[in-house]
C-alpha cells in the first residue's frame, strides 16, 4: 500500500461538496455520540432510559452509517491512504474525537488548496464557499 | 497486478473484517428476535376479563397467565363429561399424552353465561396413557380454581372413537371438543400450572413476540459495514494498484491530468467519468 499521501484530486472530481457533506455528518455524528454517551452513562448508573434510549441508539447507528458514506466519498475523491480511512471511521465512534478530526481534515484540505478558491470556478456555488 | 502481495494482504485483512462484521450482524439479528415474553402476560388475570366464551382468540392474549373459577364436569360416561387424552405430546424429551378435561367457567354475568374451557390437567407418560384414564385421578369436584397459561386453540383434527366407543381427539381443538362437550366453548385452552401425580404439569411458555428494533437496526448496519469494507478494498486496489501500472504511473497520471485540463471533453485515458455531486 502506498504510504505517500497523495493529494491529487483526479480531474473534475469535486472535493468541496464532498467536504461539506463530511463536515455536516462529522458534526452530527459527534453530537449524536455525545448524546448516546450520556444515555449510556445514565443506563450504567441504573436509570431506565427506556424507549428514548433505544431510539437514540438506533438513530445514532444510522447517522453513523451516513457518516461512513461521506467519509468513504471524501477519502476516495482525495485518494488518501487506507490508514486515513480507518482513522476517520474510528473517529466517528470516539466521543469528541470526531470534532477534532473534522477540524484537522478541513484544515488540511484547505492548506493543500484542494478546494477551489472562490474565483477558481464559475457556476459552482457549493465548492466556491471554500 | 491484483495478485501482488500488498493488495492480497489487504484483501485477507478486509475479508477477515467483513466476516467478523457479518457474524456480528447475524448475532444482532438473532438477538432482535429473541426478545422475552411481554411482562403483562406473566401477571395472572381472571380469564373472564381476558376472553369471552366463543370470542375470537387474538394475539395479545396468547400465553396470558389466567385464573378461572368453576367446576370440572364429573365423568358420568357421557360425551359431555368425558376427559380426553391427546397423544403425541412431549415433555422433558419424552413422548406422552395430555389429559384434557372440560371445565365449566363461572361467569360474573350469571349461570347463563357459563361456558366450557378445555383445561390441560397435565402430561402422562405412555405407560400411563396406554391404560386410558384409569390411572388418572378424577379432577377435583365442586367449585375450584384453575390457574395456568391461556393458549390458542389448536386446529381441529377430528374426533375418533375406539372400539369401546370412548372418544379421542388428536389436538386440543375447541372445534373438536365442542362436538363432545357442547357449546358454548372457549376458543382457547388453559394448561394448568399445578397437577396431581401421576400427572405432570405442562410447562407452557408465553410466545416470544415482537422485534427488538435496536438489534435489528444494528444487525443490518453490521452487514452494511461488511459491504463497505469490501468496497473500500476494491477502491484502494483500483486507485492505487490497477491504475498505477506500469511503474511510471505517477508520470502518466500527471500527463493525463495535463491532457484533461487542456481538453476535458475528449480524454482517451480517462477511465473514470467524473463523479458528479448528487
Amino acid at each position: 500500500m502506498s504510504t505517500v499521501t497523495r493529494m491529487s484530486t483526479r480531474g473534475d472530481r469535486q472535493v468541496g461538496p464532498a467536504l461539506t457533506r463530511y463536515r455536516v455528518m462529522a458534526i452530527v455524528t459527534g453530537v449524536m455520540l455525545v448524546i448516546l454517551t450520556i444515555s449510556f452513562t445514565l443506563g450504567f448508573l441504573g436509570v431506565d432510559t427506556g424507549t428514548l434510549g433505544r431510539t437514540i441508539a438506533i438513530a445514532h447507528g444510522w447517522v453513523y452509517v451516513v457518516y461512513l458514506v461521506t467519509v468513504f466519498d471524501l477519502w476516495s475523491r482525495l485518494r488518501w491512504p487506507f490508514g486515513r480511512f480507518v482513522a476517520l471511521v474510528l473517529a466517528g465512534v470516539v466521543p469528541i474525537v470526531s470534532f477534532v478530526m473534522e477540524h484537522r481534515i478541513v484544515r488540511e484540505v484547505r492548506a493543500n488548496g484542494l478546494v477551489p478558491s472562490p474565483a477558481g470556478r464559475t457556476g459552482d456555488d457549493a465548492s466556491s464557499r471554500y | 497486478m491484483i495478485l501482488r502481495p500488498a493488495p492480497l494482504g489487504l484483501l485477507v485483512l478486509v475479508l477477515a473484517l467483513a466476516t467478523g462484521f457479518a457474524f456480528l450482524g447475524q448475532w444482532q439479528l438473532e438477538r432482535s428476535q429473541a426478545k422475552g415474553s411481554a411482562p403483562a402476560l406473566e401477571a395472572v388475570r381472571p380469564l373472564t376479563e381476558v376472553l369471552a366464551p366463543a370470542e375470537t382468540f387474538t394475539g395479545p392474549v396468547d400465553g396470558q397467565l389466567v385464573t378461572a373459577t368453576g367446576r370440572f364436569r364429573s365423568d358420568d360416561g357421557s360425551d359431555a363429561s368425558t376427559q380426553v387424552l391427546v397423544a403425541g405430546r412431549s415433555q422433558d424429551g419424552r413422548d406422552g399424552s395430555w389429559v384434557v378435561a372440560p371445565f365449566d367457567v363461572e361467569s360474573p354475568d350469571g349461570p347463563d353465561s357459563t361456558a366450557v374451557l378445555p383445561v390441560v390437567r397435565g402430561w402422562v407418560p405412555p405407560e400411563v396413557a396406554e391404560r386410558g384414564l384409569e390411572d388418572v385421578p378424577v379432577p377435583p369436584q365442586g367449585t375450584t380454581t384453575v390457574t395456568g397459561r391461556l393458549l390458542l386453540g389448536e386446529p381441529a383434527r377430528g374426533v375418533t372413537r375406539s372400539s369401546g366407543g370412548a372418544p379421542s381427539v388428536r389436538s386440543v381443538a375447541p372445534a373438536d371438543l365442542v362436538n363432545l362437550w357442547g357449546a358454548p366453548v372457549y376458543t382457547g385452552f388453559v394448561t394448568a400450572s399445578a397437577a396431581d401425580a401421576p400427572l405432570q404439569a405442562v410447562v407452557a411458555r408465553a410466545p416470544t413476540r415482537g422485534t427488538d428494533f435496536r438489534s435489528l437496526s444494528y444487525g443490518l448496519q453490521w452487514f452494511l459495514f461488511a459491504g463497505l469494507a469490501l468496497f473500500a478494498w476494491w477502491r484502494v486496489v483500483k486507485d492505487r494498484f490497477l491504475l498505477e501500472e506500469p511503474a511510471a504511473a505517477d508520470d502518466e497520471l500527471a500527463a493525463a491530468e495535463a491532457r484533461r485540463r487542456a481538453d476535458p471533453v475528449r480524454d482517451p485515458d480517462d477511465h473514470h467519468q467524473p463523479v458528479e455531486a448528487p
